[in-house]
């Protein structure tokens, strides 16, 4: 993995909820989606996928369904309203966290 | 690697699941169609399906693991992980050694941080006792004796409610048991499967010293078991077989059916053997001719052999197995070599392991049924039985397979090779 473990930690659930946020996925998609849209630099396993998933469902902010509609019988997730408000929620959280390192980052590295 | 190894993998992880019935095979169908779509990806990049299978189970990872992440759901002790990402090695280690090892779970269950319960006991003595419940119902399902295995697992999961490998001996065994008496006829009723326990119990000592006779060696039995004997002497004495036939035996630790089986055989010989069979409760015994002659039918309900999630040739394999079983048989039956016997289920359970479909299907029906050798009526006659359908009928003797069910109009010999191979394939899966 390109990131290191302890910066993606706190964020993986964001992540998945943003892809979701493009419209409704299954667990594969949702790997290559993440690879694609960071570069290559976030590989998740799908050990580590699933635990997410089932976890973002059992809080509510996701739902599943079973659908063969492609061909074949797959579990398909998607946001819920619930998981929209905590996409949001989550989102304003991580910018503001991120400006607060930022403004503290700068200025240290100019004086490095 | 091999596609055994994802088997295999997928069975445990199962195994570790502490989720509903439901939950878990949700999960396995999850994991697996994502295996899948993996595995056609790498394979259209030009990996072998071998290569493909072992950087998938790479992917996957750990299933104990796994299955602790994907169980957290339903924990309700102290020791759940916030960060799914990271579990501390020290916890996956002492997973690990709780299900490995019988009876360390408690010491694992510290090891993860888990606050004994006040006022419980230390957690030594109860993990002393816990490891000795866990030997005796090893041992108890050893001798087969599945029920009271369960019992005795019972009693651990009373002391232990999250003991690992408590759980997966108990599931395995209800499944068993529920396989086991899922093959009795759905006609059979509670007395006859009563006497089939009975029959299956052991008997410390048996002792019929020099000059007991027959008729009192059966009194004997009535009265030390409680079992309903009934014995149709009109059919014996036209073989020759007098009531008053010499037996005698001196045995310890004895299944009650293989007693019976003895007695018989010592009365009984060669051209006049005997032979029993219960019904309604009772045992009958009679001879070998009379049994041949009389059939039942019965239906045997194989589609959970035939379900499988994991792999359609294998389902496809079963059916053929079946329909071939049913093409093949002959009719009659009269002894059976036990040795050849199991060899050839050992084969068979192999066989269908490593799935190569043809060969199993195949092996059924040149060997399963020849070595039912056709009885007292000569050599199998084609279609003279039954009804009409595919099968291939001998004296009294037809079969087909439909719908995942197989129909089979034999007799008790016949349906008892058959119940006992459903059993030993269902055990082996």
């Amino acid at each position: 993995m390109g990131f290191g473990r302890d910066i993606l930690r706190g964020s993986l659930d964001l992540m998945v909820l943003s892809i979701l946020a493009e419209g409704p996925q299954y667990g594969y998609l949702i790997l290559q989606r993440l690879r694609e849209a960071s570069r290559g630099q976030v590989e998740l396993k799908a050990g580590t996928l699933y635990p997410i998933l089932h976890r973002l469902e059992a809080a509510g902010s996701v739902k599943s369904r079973w659908d063969d509609s492609t061909g074949r019988d797959r579990k398909w997730y998607q946001l819920t309203p619930k998981g929209q408000r905590a996409l949001r929620h989550e989102a304003e959280a991580w910018y503001a966290y991120s400006e607060c390192i930022q403004a503290l980052l700068t200025p240290a590295l100019r004086t490095l | 690697m091999s596609e055994q190894d994802f088997e295999h993998w997928l069975r445990l992880l199962g195994r570790m699941l502490r989720l509903s019935e439901t939950q878990r095979s949700e999960i396995r169908r999850e994991l697996l169609d994502h295996l899948e779509t993996q595995l056609e990806h790498w394979m259209s990049q030009g990996l072998s399906r071998e290569e493909a299978i072992t950087r998938a189970l790479d992917e996957f990872g750990d299933a104990a693991a796994l299955a602790h992440d994907l169980s957290q759901l339903n924990v309700r002790r102290k020791w759940i992980m916030r960060s799914t990402m990271g579990i501390g090695i020290a916890a996956v280690m002492a997973l690990m050694v709780s299900l490995l090892v019988p009876g360390t779970n408690d010491q694992a269950q510290m090891a993860i941080g888990n606050d004994p319960q006040p006022g419980t006991r230390p957690a030594y003595t109860e993990a002393s006792t816990v490891a000795t419940l866990m030997d005796e119902a090893i041992t108890l399902r050893h001798d087969h004796r599945y029920t009271e295995a369960l019992e005795v697992l019972n009693k651990v999961l009373a002391r232990d409610a999250d003991h690992t490998r408590a759980r997966w001996m108990a599931d395995d065994l209800t499944f068993v048991l529920s396989a086991v008496h899922g093959l009795k006829n759905p006609e059979e009723d509670a007395a006859t499967a009563q006497v089939r326990d009975q029959l299956n119990q052991t008997l410390s000592s048996i002792q019929f010293p020099e000059g007991t006779i027959f008729s009192e060696a059966l009194e004997y039995l009535r009265e030390s078991t409680g079992l309903n004997i009934v014995v149709n002497w009109v059919e014996l004495e036209i073989s020759g077989i007098e009531r008053d036939a010499k037996v005698s035996m001196n045995l310890k630790d004895t299944k009650l059916s293989k007693v019976l089986d003895l007695v018989l055989q010592a009365v009984g010989a060669g051209e006049f053997e005997l032979g029993y069979f219960v019904d309604e409760g009772v045992v009958i015994i009679s001879t070998r001719k009379y049994l041949d002659r009389r059939t039942i039918t019965r239906v045997y309900d194989i589609r959970d052999l035939l379900t499988s999630e994991l792999d359609h040739g294998r389902k496809a394999t079963l059916e053929r197995l079946f329909r071939g079983v049913a093409a093949g048989m002959p009719g009659g039956s009269t002894d059976r070599i036990e040795q050849e016997w199991n060899s050839l289920v050992k084969e068979i359970v192999a066989m269908l392991k490593r799935q190569s479909g043809e060969e199993v299907a195949m092996m059924i029906q040149q060997t399963i049924f020849t070595n039912i050798r056709p009885g007292n009526g000569g050599s199998p006659r084609p279609g003279n039985g039954g009804p009409g359908g595919p099968g291939i009928g001998g004296p009294g003797g037809t079969a087909f397979y439909i719908d995942g069910q197989l129909v089979v109009r034999h007799t008790h010999q016949v349906h008892e090779e058959i119940v006992e191979l459903l059993h030993r394939l269902r055990l082996s899966r």
